[in-house]
């Protein structure tokens, strides 16, 4: 019955199709099925049933699309247009959902995270701080705790970076400004992040990463081979102009200041936007430098809140690359579980400025 | 084992870049520079073959900014057309691709204790040019004092707290001996000019830090790559007499004539 009604009905349709471009395919709703044309169908002027047809041009425009692009994109857009599709037919045919026969429908094969979800293996990373005056927690015998503050973006990374490892630990959040004595006692500076096992104490973020890459080789984020290793490391410290400039703009105070912190961010990103040559700065997934990187990315978004700053959006126009890349790693689970609101981070900035940080900003939210 | 090159002219613009056999080393260095030296002296002490070759920092070979490091600095390691930059991340790859002859440690928590011990020296690198730019602008009194001050707290919390065995490594020099030892190797040399001139490091205040710096300056493998005192302290003369550092002009290749 299908080759009576292809010549006709479809041809225009399959023109269409043929003709557009890619990027349209993540309209919800895109152009060549318009309400007119569902309805014509739905109304009879066909001699077969609309839902046989709709479902026949879904599949169809799907080869078409993945012989055209190749790429994961539209994967999203084409189960909202399969959605509004369905609203289309009337019932009792809608409530038949549409069957998958092409390959390219499958969802692409997902990478295994956990039988949870991210940030399972964490406990406490939203306590209350521990300010002097307090009794330290008691550690227990083979058991990781990593001490860290809500807000700092060097403990966020060792926050993900165990996410991803999916390693249980405890989370102990102390007082980075005033740590308590005990604390002090085991490290010397009292600086966060810092972890602790059996009595022996690791701090900086980037050597706690390395530790548990080379105590869990099996979850690895830092390639294994020397060479990768040492370009996810030179590619961090090439990246390093970002975080300093997330530095320079907390730093800045008047209105000529935050127009050299906003020349500084553009060069930054610029040279970023170089060295961005694959989904993320890891490769095809997200690596070692995209998890360093990440919390000053996270935090530089409050540029668009200074009202001295030329940025509205960040990362704005001028760094497509950049800004798909903020929202590749927006949509991971692990970074997602470690971040924070921008009213967040807001208010956090705000109050140190005003000289009483309030470390505890949140817990009694949901975010 | 060797390291062939090391007191060897700079090349400078204009030079053609030196062709690298396949499965050959080299370690682009200026002899002057700490951080080139750090790599210079881990190869060294690894008794790896490779070549070193001088850069002139000043009027660069056009191939190696475009080619080899992306800012022209020093040091840059090369092999088999793979090229690994910075002082801090070329020893550990080095370790990764020569492992027989390791220096950083197995155990992830001792090598993350040796990491550890650079960063313990957070402060000492904003302070050891300190005893520079006291020569160098003649600071007296309560500047001069300042300067010894912010050195000399680093100095007394390495010597009690982080120099606990023989050397920062253990029993053996280690990562962080030879990543330590080209600043404390200026130190000393700045303690020269000082006026009246203190020996660094002084035995009565840091006696453990003194035995440590004699032990490393004395391991065999590393000799033959560290410059005489009087050749570089005549290239440090360059730095005395200008204003900013950046308008040096030393001579790279002091000694070599």
């Amino acid at each position: 019955m299908l080759y009576h009604v292809f010549p006709s009905a479809l041809l225009p349709l399959l023109t269409t199709v043929l003709l557009l471009p890619y990027s349209s395919f993540h309209l919800p709703y895109p152009p060549f099925l318009s309400y007119s044309t569902i309805f014509q169908m739905v109304m009879g002027r066909c001699s077969t049933s609309p839902a046989l047809c709709i479902q026949f041009l879904a599949n169809l425009a799907n080869i078409l699309v993945d012989q055209t692009a190749g790429e994961v994109g539209p994967m999203r857009s084409m189960e909202t247009l399969n959605r509004t599709m369905r609203q289309a037919i009337p019932y009792p045919a809608n409530q038949q959902p549409p069957h998958y026969t092409f390959r390219s429908f499958q969802n692409p094969p997902m990478t295994f995270h956990s039988y949870g979800p991210a940030g399972g293996n964490m406990k406490g990373l939203n306590s209350l701080i521990l300010h002097p005056g307090s009794y330290e927690p008691f550690l227990a015998p083979n058991t990781y705790r990593l001490y860290s503050m809500r807000f700092c973006p060097y403990a966020q990374r060792v926050v993900i970076y165990l996410a991803k490892k999916n390693i249980p630990v405890e989370v102990v959040n102390v007082n980075p400004d005033k740590p308590p004595n005990w604390y002090l006692a085991k490290i010397p500076k009292g600086q966060i992040p810092a972890l602790e096992y059996n009595g022996l104490t690791i701090w900086e973020s980037n050597v706690i990463n390395e530790y548990f890459d080379d105590v869990f080789p099996a979850s690895n984020v830092l390639p294994k081979d020397p060479y990768l290793k040492a370009h996810q490391k030179i590619l961090l410290e090439r990246l390093s102009s970002v975080s300093d400039s997330l530095f320079s703009f907390f730093a800045a105070t008047t209105p000529q200041e935050t127009a050299e912190v906003d020349q500084k961010l553009h060069e930054a990103l610029r040279n970023a936007e170089n060295l961005l040559t694959d989904k993320f700065f890891g490769g095809p997934v997200v690596g070692y430098a995209d998890i360093m990187l990440w919390p000053f990315v996270e935090r530089l978004e409050m540029v668009t809140l200074s009202p001295f700053s030329s940025f509205r959006y960040f990362p704005g126009q001028h760094y497509p690359k950049f800004g798909a890349y903020m929202a590749r790693m927006r949509n991971e689970p692990e970074i997602k579980f470690g971040m924070r609101s921008l009213a967040q981070h807001k208010a956090y900035v705000d109050s140190f400025d005003a000289g009483n940080p309030n470390y505890d900003y949140g817990i009694y939210q949901k975010h | 084992m060797v390291l062939t090159g090391n007191d060897t002219k700079v090349l400078k613009a204009g030079d053609p870049e030196p062709p690298l056999a396949p499965g050959a080393a080299r370690i682009y260095s200026m002899r002057f520079c700490p951080w080139a030296e750090r790599v210079v002296l881990y190869a060294a002490a690894k008794g790896i073959d490779a070549e070193v070759v001088n850069i002139d920092l000043h009027s660069q070979p056009e191939w190696y900014k475009a080619k080899k490091h992306p800012k022209g600095q020093v040091p840059c390691f090369e092999k088999d057309g793979k090229i690994v930059i910075e002082s801090g991340i070329i020893p550990e790859y080095l370790d990764g691709i020569y492992p027989d002859s390791a220096i950083l440690p197995v155990d992830p928590f001792e090598r993350a204790q040796q990491r550890l011990v650079m960063e313990q020296f957070q402060p000492f690198w904003m302070t050891f040019y300190g005893l520079f730019v006291i020569v160098k602008e003649q600071l007296e009194g309560e500047a001069r004092q300042a300067k010894f001050r912010a050195l000399d707290g680093v100095i007394d919390n390495v010597e009690k707290n982080v120099l606990k065995h023989e050397y920062f490594g253990g029993s053996l020099p280690g990562f962080s001996d030879w990543m330590l030892f080209p600043f404390i190797e200026r130190l000393a040399l700045f303690s020269k000019f000082l006026d009246p001139p203190t020996p660094f490091p002084s035995e009565d205040r840091w006696p453990k830090l003194s035995a440590w710096w004699s032990r490393i300056s004395s391991v065999p493998a590393v000799q033959p790559y560290i410059q005489p005192e009087d050749v570089h302290v005549k290239f440090l003369e360059a730095y005395k007499a200008v204003k900013e550092y950046k308008d040096a002009k030393p001579d790279y290749d002091m000694g070599l004539h």
